[in-house]
Order: structure tokens, then sequence, then C-alpha cells
């Protein structure tokens, strides 16, 4: 009886001990990882609060269709600013520095306008509508490309190639250094990138925001 | 024997005649002799001995010439004045000032001008770019003037009384007005008179009074001279009690009713030059000339010691119009500085070539400086003070040209043409707007460089800069005047790194709209 009571407690010892262990639960190979695990080369790891709202925020950032984004491009000398706003037909890039902004629209039909609004002169064109179905540089992130370091996330260095292809950077002797990722209100909120150039380094930082909130109008001859 | 009689005779003849055409025997003897050319200016220095009908002396001598009809070269003068009296400098002073004063000059070299009072005053006439800064203390000597044309005049300067010469904010001269009288009441109501503020007392009559804020004025102690040069502060018919200092008031019955003067101008009063003076630029004065016609001065009855050796500074014309300052060293007989007398230094220009010479101011003011190869100035004498001595003003030889003199159309009743609008710079900084009716051409000042165009367009450059660009019409001058410039457009040609992360986002955002 004492035998079979000793065992008893050592299975229960060891159960207990194992419900501790901070470490992810190793899965067998052929199992699938549940929602809020990650499979890293072959295994699934649990993730951790931090990185669930990173992967939730990316995913949910490809959903949004109206939104504004303030653009600062950044070395020692510079600080040149855009400002963008889109929503589901128009967009409108103000910049500030050149007294110039250009909007862009899709109609109905499936063609597109430009309008171009430098100083007081409006010049207005007509232009090939892009052909990607959904391009949107921020929107073609995934979660499995960013990894936490000191507590923020930044690219893996093995995506840093697919990036910068992402920017159309690899053609320009510009490279893309790094990438760093801050969320807020479960959607990628900033976005820094680092590029190398010949002749010098930059920090592009981006802010969205205003999710759903921006409102443009196309008039005839004008945009308010 | 009637032959031998007659050759006697003959050779009696023309002995006597030359004994009363002597000429001086002038010899310089050329120890050592180094030339050199700075800026197309020939420099020369000699040391070694003149002898002048017998007498021997050593000598230093320094000549610096160039003829400004060849070259692009011009013959100025400076000074070191106050804004409101006179003043003194050293020759490196005055340089720096012409050079800070003149966009179109650049000092190569020259020497100290006139004689002058303790105060720095001049003792006779001063022109500065067409300012008579002084029409002289009444001393009625000769004066050197310099035209644009490179003629130069060397007399007694003619003055027509006093004028009032109003420019417009481009520096033309929207008209010239002979003024009356200075400090003086008028006495007519067509009387124009100016007053000084050594004016004492109150200024009453009906009569249009403008006042102007003089930043310059020059004038002696007894009213041989007056110059001042202003701007608009007020104009009124009410009496003034007295004149405010650094002041000028110009009285006239009805003056300035057609707007003369305005707030945009400014006005110079000054005497006025006449006969062959008119269009004087530059002048300086000194005291004794040394060479007319080719011909030296053979009787000095004034001047500044002609008998005796100073160190002596001269300026001498040639005939194909060459201008040439020289200097000798003086005052020590140590080191082979013997100075010249008047005499002595009337030959050396005659062997310098000149056909028309004079003398400057002279002992320890005696200075010549000349442009080194680091932009500097060094002095190519030996003051005989041991260092460089304050001067009145100089006379210097500068790279550049004269800046025409224009005169503006008053009253204008030209019409202004309209700005351009709609002015639009494309990204690959191409400037383009619509034409301006009746305008025949544009000016751009871009980074205040000025660009004109007989079209509506102009391509940037494509270097990486920030571009400050202003566009004015251009009228035909004669029914149509030129617009205004219009307001500063800045425009940035990006490095081209910025400009593809640029082109990156307006891909996306292209396309984002297209979606």
């Amino acid at each position: 009886m004492r035998k079979s009571l000793f065992l008893l407690l050592l299975i229960l010892v060891i159960t207990l001990s194992g419900c501790d262990k901070e470490s992810p639960e190793i899965i067998p190979e052929d199992t699938s990882c549940s929602v809020n695990q990650e499979e890293i080369d072959g295994q699934c790891y649990d993730l951790t609060g931090t990185q669930i709202q990173l992967r939730n925020a990316i995913n949910d950032t490809k959903e949004v269709d109206n939104y504004s984004m303030s653009v600062h491009i950044l070395n020692d000398d510079l600080d040149y600013s855009i400002e963008i706003d889109v929503t589901d037909t128009i967009t409108r890039m103000v910049y500030d520095a050149e007294s110039r902004t250009e909007y862009f629209k899709k109609n109905i039909d499936g063609t597109c306008e430009y309008k171009e609004l430098y100083r007081d002169v409006l010049k207005t064109d007509t232009v090939t509508c892009s052909s990607s179905t959904d391009f949107s540089f921020f929107k073609s992130f995934e979660y499995s490309w960013f990894e936490l370091k000191s507590g923020t996330f930044h690219i893996k260095s093995d995506k840093l190639s697919t990036v910068s292809e992402l920017f159309n950077f690899n053609s320009s002797n510009m490279t893309i250094t790094d990438v760093e990722l801050a969320t807020a209100s479960n959607l990628i909120s900033d976005i820094v990138i680092s590029v190398d150039a010949i002749t010098s380094s930059y920090e592009i930082t981006i802010e969205i925001r205003n999710i759903d909130g921006v409102q443009l109008e196309w008039e005839a001859g004008d945009v308010q | 024997m009637r032959k031998l009689l007659f050759t006697f005779v003959l050779v009696v003849f023309v002995f006597t005649s030359n004994v009363t055409n002597v000429q001086a025997l002038f010899r310089v003897n050329e120890d050592t002799k180094t030339t050199q050319y700075v800026d197309g200016v020939r420099h020369q220095e000699i040391v070694g001995t003149i002898n002048l009908n017998g007498t021997e002396s050593l000598q230093k001598i320094n000549y610096l010439g160039v003829d400004p009809s060849k070259t692009d070269k011009a013959i100025v003068t400076g000074d070191n004045y106050m804004n409101h009296g006179w003043g003194k400098g050293d020759l490196q002073t005055i340089i720096n000032n012409v050079n800070t004063s003149y966009d179109n000059y650049e000092v190569v070299g020259g020497v100290n001008g006139d004689f002058f009072g303790a105060n720095g005053i001049p003792i006779e006439a001063f022109i500065r770019d067409f300012s008579v800064i002084s029409a002289g203390l009444g001393n009625n000597r000769t004066v050197l003037g310099f035209k644009d044309s490179g003629e130069v005049v060397f007399t007694r300067p003619c003055f027509d009384g006093y004028e009032l010469v109003v420019y417009n904010s481009d520096d033309e001269i929207k008209d010239t007005v002979k003024v009356d009288y200075i400090n003086s009441q008028p006495l007519t109501p067509t009387d124009l008179v100016v007053y000084f503020d050594n004016y004492v007392g109150a200024i009453s009559s009906a009569y249009n009074k403008v006042i102007l804020n003089a930043y310059e004025t020059h004038r002696d102690d007894y009213g041989a001279t007056y110059y001042g040069r202003g701007n608009l502060v007020s104009q009124t018919t009410d009496d003034i009690a007295s004149i405010q200092a650094q002041s000028m008031v110009i009285v006239g019955n009805e003056f300035n009713n057609n707007e003369l003067i305005t707030e945009d101008d400014y006005a110079i009063v000054q005497k006025s030059l006449c006969g062959v003076w008119d269009d004087v630029r530059f002048a300086i004065s000194g005291w004794e000339i040394l060479v007319t016609d080719g011909v030296a001065t053979e009787v000095f009855t004034e001047g500044a010691g002609p008998t005796y050796r100073h160190p002596r500074t001269a300026v001498g014309i040639k005939e194909d119009g060459t201008v040439f300052f020289v200097t000798v060293d003086g005052r020590d007989y140590a080191n082979g500085f013997n100075g010249m007398t008047a005499y002595e230094l009337s030959e050396l220009m005659l062997y310098f070539g000149a056909v028309d010479a004079f003398n400057l101011d002279g002992g320890g003011s005696t200075t010549m400086m000349l442009k080194n190869e680091t932009g500097g100035y060094d002095v190519m004498n030996t003051p005989s003070d041991g260092s460089l001595r304050p001067v009145t003003n100089g006379i210097f030889i500068v790279t550049g040209s004269h800046i025409p003199q224009k005169n503006a159309i008053f009253p204008d009743d030209r019409i202004e043409l309209a700005l351009p609008e709609e002015i639009y710079i494309g990204r690959d900084g191409l400037i383009e707007f619509p034409n301006v009716e009746h305008g025949v051409g544009y000016q751009l000042l871009i980074n205040e460089e000025e660009i004109e165009i007989d079209t509506n367009q102009y391509q940037l450059p494509k270097e990486v800069n920030t571009y400050e660009i202003q566009i004015k019409v251009l009228g035909d001058g004669i029914i149509y005047k030129d617009s205004e410039y219009t307001e500063v457009i800045t425009f940035f040609i990006y490095p081209e790194d910025i400009n593809k992360i640029i082109e990156f986002f307006r891909n996306h955002t292209q396309e984002e709209a297209s979606n």
C-alpha cells in the first residue's frame, strides 16, 4: 500500500512540475500548430502575448483601406515629409516642402485619373491603372519575417532582401538594413526602415493613423 | 671767306638756339630691375641711381601701370571717410573699403592720394563713383578725373553750383535738379534750397519741406563744399523749428508733388560738375603738375618742398592711355633711399613715358600696395614712417568694369506689366508659365543670379541644390515697363536616393488608389 501511495505521489509531483515549465511545449511533428503557436523547424512553439499582438496587427492591417500615413525621410541634412491620405478610391499625397499635392483616383469604369496641385496650378491627367491587385508594401509583411529583439520587433536578417525587393531598392544601389515595427490598437502603427545608399544612410519613419477616418472628395476640376 | 663767315654765323645761331631750349640731362642707372605682372598689371622695382644735370642720388623706385582701355582694368578712387565727416585710413584699409563697397571692382594695386587736413579732409576735389564727396577747399589745384570712356581729365574741375540727384532703387537717375542755395532762405518761389544739419534756426515758409535721413554727409567748416546722401523720411509744409542731426531738408514751392523722391529712392546733394567734368566718375587731386603735354615742369613755384628730397608719389598718363603710379622711397640715406626733388620726379615721369603727370601726397604718406598670390596685399615701397601712415584717399587699378549709369524714365507713364501667374515647376525642374501679354521676354532671378530668357520655359540645372526662384516679365521699355519680381518660389533638387524613395511611395500610392 505504501509503495502504491509513494508511486502515486511521485507521478503527481512529476505532473505538477511539468505544469510550471515556461518553455514551449514540444508537439509531435505530425501535429498542426494551434492558433497561438508558431511552427519553427517543424515544431510548434507557443507565442507570447506580444508576439500574438504583432501577428494580429500585421494580419488586421492587411484589411485596412482607409488611413493616413506620415512619411519622413531623414538623414543628417534632411527631413523630407510626405503626408498620405488613402481611401478606397482616392489617394492624396502632400509634399509640404514642394508646395505640391497629388491625387490619384480609380473610377468605377476602371479608368484612373491623376491631379496635381502645384502652388496655384492644377494639372489633370488620365493615368494607367495599376495591374497589381492589392499592393501595399506593409500589407505584404508577414509575421514570420519579424523577431523580437530587446523588446521591439525587427526584420529577420534573412528577410532583408525580400523587403528590399518589395521597395525595388535592389536596382538602385540602396539596401534596407532594418525594418522595425510597432503596434497600437491592434494595428501596425509605426514602421521605421533603415536604408543604406552609396552616399548616405536614411531612416524612413512611417506613422499609420486615422484608420477609417479619411474623407476625400473628388470634384470636377478640383479636389477639396 | 664769305662762305666761312656764313658757316660761323650759322654755327653760332644753332648753338644759341639750343641754349635757350636747354634740355635737362636725366639718366636712370638701374642696378637692379625686377618686373612682374599681377593680374595683367605691370609692376617694376628699380634700385639704382638717378642723375639730373650731374647731381646723382641713390633711389628705390616702384612703378605700377596698366592701359585700362586694353584690359579688364579700371581706375578708381577710394577713401576711409566716416559716414558723417572725414577720416583717414592706411592704404590697406582703403583697399578693403573699395573691395567691400563694390561688387564689380577688385583692387590689384594702388597708391596714396591727395594731401589732407588734420581731420583727414582732402585739400582738393574728390569724386567717388559720380559722387562729388568734396569740391575742394578753394585752392584751385588741378584734379585728375577718370571717365568711363577711358578719357582722363587733367584740369581744374568745373563746378556749377549744387545739384540734387535722385536715384531709384535700381540706381537709375530719376532726375537732376539744380539747387539754388545751401542753408539759406529761398528768395523766390522757384528757388530750391537744401538745409544740412549744421544750419541753426527754424525753417519757416509755406513751401514743401522734404525731410531726408542723411546717412552720409561731408562738408568743410567754411561752407566751401557740401555733400549729402539720404532717403525720404517725410514731407510737410509745416514750419520746422530745427534740423535733426544727420538730416537734410529740401525746401521748394510744390517740390516733390510729382513724387520725384519716394520711399524707394535716395537722393544726393552735391556740387554740380560741368564742362568736360560732367561725366567724370572718379577723381583725385594732389599738388603740382609734373608733366604737361610731354614736357616736364621747368619751375615749381609751389608744392610740397619741390627742391627738397622727399619720398614721392606720382601718377602719370601715357600717350596710349596707360595710367601708371610711381613711388620713390626717401628719408633713409643709410639704405640708399635719398628721395627726389619735384624736378627729378618730373624727369622720372617723363622717363616712364608720361604725357601728363601729377604729384600726389608724399613723405610719410607715400605708399604703394600690390595684390599678392594669396589674395592679400603687399606694401611695395618702404614707407619712411616705418609703418603705413593713415591717409585721406587713394587711387587704384582694379579688375572689373564700370556699371554704366542709367537714366530712369521720370515721370514714368509706362504701363507696368502684370506678374507671371500659374508658375509651375515639374519634378524634373522644368519651370513653365503662361506667356504674359506685351512681354518681350522674362528675367529669372535664381539664387541671386539673373538669367534672361525669350520663352516661357526654363530648365533648372540637375545639380542637387535648393533653388530660390523669382520671375519678372520684361517690357519693351517704351510703352510697357518690366513687371515686379514674383515672390520667391523655393524648389529642391534632391539627391537621387531621395527621389527613388519618393518614387516608391508615389508608385505605391498610385497603385493603392487604383485598386
